[in-house]
Order: structure tokens, then sequence, then C-alpha cells
């Protein structure tokens, strides 16, 4: 479902019908709306402002994924999985509500990737070297050439 | 006419309750065991009054807010301040306390309890008795029965759990009128 958030065209999903308790009975909704990577909201809308949504999940190209990685989100992406044990989170890419590339822990709102994080690859927000070969491996994941991962790799640096 | 939440409180709510009413008199006879599976019986009883206490104040907190948010212009605003009113919400998560209803509704611009103490002093009590049934409710859901918490006594009888569900009924209908005549009040319409 989608509705406006102030300016903000905002796809949501219907979690719960509360059933016809709005105003003349309209039907109130529980939303849970996206906000990748952190935890979601669960806000309520009524039937009458919500729009059916059909939109599919657009592929990244390339560059988009290298430029997000390359600025923050690859360092972002390997800090949760810091602590390692069981259910070891999976990380996927796909676009905020502006559009923007995000990584999203949520299967559905992912177009690219899946693979799970691997465990302990950062040293002082730098690729700890141990681990090089295993974070390129997990790049190629999101579609990237080994070139493309290296170039991500050497942009974020490393770290003995 | 009430509101929607209070229609569909008499109408389905106040049924299920009863249904647990009568398990409780199928249970009859002087026979060894009674005793413990009557007190069983209230013990859901007790978690099924919470609950459904606390579906009947979120289902008015929901509808109020629809009430509100409609008043507003411009539309753009609209989702903005049902997100404000019903993120974070103490109902959805938390017991039907006076502090957690409290903070919900007073959200919506008074300070409920207030309001609810001043239409009757019968309400004192009534809140009294809706702070016993969920401190009740936290003890048989976490089976930690301190007698400190639960009034000097650890064995929970039929009578009592009526009482707090008068209350319940009572209070239901004063939160109907309050809300009611409040929203009346901040957007110039009666809303039931």
């Amino acid at each position: 479902m989608s509705f406006t958030l102030g300016t903000t065209p905002i796809q949501g999903v219907v979690i719960d019908d509360r059933g016809p308790i709005g105003a003349n009975r309209v039907r109130i909704f529980r939303v849970r709306v996206p906000n990748d990577p952190y935890d979601e909201d669960v806000i309520e809308m009524p039937e009458d402002e919500l729009a059916l949504e059909n939109r599919s999940i657009e592929s990244i190209p390339n560059p988009d994924v290298v430029n997000y990685l390359e600025h923050g989100g690859l360092v972002q992406i390997l800090k949760a999985n810091m602590s390692g044990g069981k259910n070891q989170p999976r990380v996927w890419l796909g676009r905020d509500s502006l559009g923007n590339v995000v990584h999203t822990f949520i299967a559905e709102r992912g177009s690219v990737g899946g693979a799970t994080i691997p465990f302990f690859a950062l040293h002082d927000n730098r690729l700890f070297t141990p681990k090089l070969n295993e974070v390129l491996a997990f790049l190629s994941t999101f579609g990237l050439t080994a070139g493309d991962a290296k170039q991500v790799a050497r942009a974020v640096g490393t770290a003995p | 006419m009430p509101s929607n939440s209070l229609q569909h409180w008499n109408a389905t709510r106040i049924v299920e309750l009863d249904e647990i009413a009568n398990a409780h008199l199928q249970v009859g006879g002087g026979a060894r065991g009674r005793r413990y599976a009557t007190e069983q019986i209230n013990h859901a009883y007790t978690m099924l009054l919470s609950s459904q206490f606390q579906g009947f104040c979120r289902d008015l907190h929901s509808e109020a807010v629809d009430y509100i948010v409609r008043s507003v212009n411009p539309l753009s605003l609209r989702a903005v301040f049902r997100a404000e009113f019903t993120l974070h919400r103490k109902l959805d998560r938390g017991n039907p306390n006076p502090g957690n209803i409290g903070s919900d509704f007073n959200r919506l611009g008074l300070i409920f309890w207030d309001q609810i103490r001043a239409q009757s002093r019968w309400n004192h009590g009534r809140i009294g008795h809706l702070e016993d049934l969920n401190n009740w409710r936290n003890a048989i859901a976490h089976q930690d029965f301190d007698p400190a918490q639960l009034g000097g006594i650890i064995n929970l009888r039929l009578a009592t759990v009526r009482r707090w569900r008068q209350a319940c009924e009572r209070l239901a209908a004063v939160f109907d009128a309050i809300i009611g005549n409040h929203i009346a009040q901040i957007t110039g319409t009666q809303p039931w």
C-alpha cells in the first residue's frame, strides 16, 4: 500500500486490519513503514487514505551500488555482524522512499544481495586484512565484478 | 449513539467475557479439585478481561485519532498527525493499566484521568479496580504472586473478577463519553 507522509511517498505493508472503527465506520489498518536499515515503524491509516501499490522492486545499476558501498554503506553493513553467533544477518540492497540506495535486512525490500555478512571483517572502520578475500566474495553477491569489488575495498581501505 | 469502539465492546467483547463466565458456572459440584479448577478459570477470566479492555481502549484511541485527524488541514499533514498519535503507543504493547491509558489518551490534548475523576467520584474506585486487575494480570502471566502487590491475597475469587469487570464496563462508557466530548470541543463536531 502507499500513502503520502507530509510530502514523502511511502510504500508500506498492511500487517493488521483493526476493523471498521474509524469515522463513518471506515476500516483502520496498521501499516508497517520501512526505515531501512533500521527497525521499521508501524502507524495506523484509514482505508480511504491508502492506495494499492503494485510497483515492482527495481534493479540497481552497478555504479550506484559501488557509490553506496564506497561512501559508508559497506562499513555500516559489516558493522552489523561484529558479534557472530547463530542467525548471522543477511543483507540486501534496495531503494529508500526517495530512490537512494540503502541496505536492508528484509529480503522482500531488497533487489540484490542476500548473502550473510562476513563475521568480524572490520578493524577501526577499515577492512580487516585477513578477511579481505571473504569481503570481496561478499561484494560479488551484489552483482559487482571483481574489479568493482576491489575498487570498493580500496576506497574503504584495509587495516592489519 | 456510542462510538464504534463501545458498540464493539458491547456486542462482541462482552459476549466473549460472558463465555468464560459461563465456563466457571459449568464447573460445579463439591468434588475435590473444583476449587483449583475454578481458580484457574478465574485466572483465565482475568487475563481475558484485561486483554479485552486493552482492545477496547486501543480501538477508542484509534477512532478518536481518526476523527481528530480528519479535521486537520492541509491534507498533507494528516498522515504526519496520525504517525505522531499512534507511533509507540503504549496500548499496542503494554497492559491497559491507568498509566499506559493516560499516557496514550493525554496525547490527544487532555489530562485524561483528571477528566475521568471529575466526571464521577465513583470513578476513583473504578480506577483502583483497574490497577488491581492489571497487577493480577501480571502476576498470572509471570506466575509471580506477591501478596504485597496483590492487596494481601494470593487466591483469586470470582466475586473479585466480577467486580473488576463491572468497573471496566462502567469505565468503557465513561471513556466513550469523555473522549467524544473532548473531540467535539477541539474539532467543533460531535463525533458520536
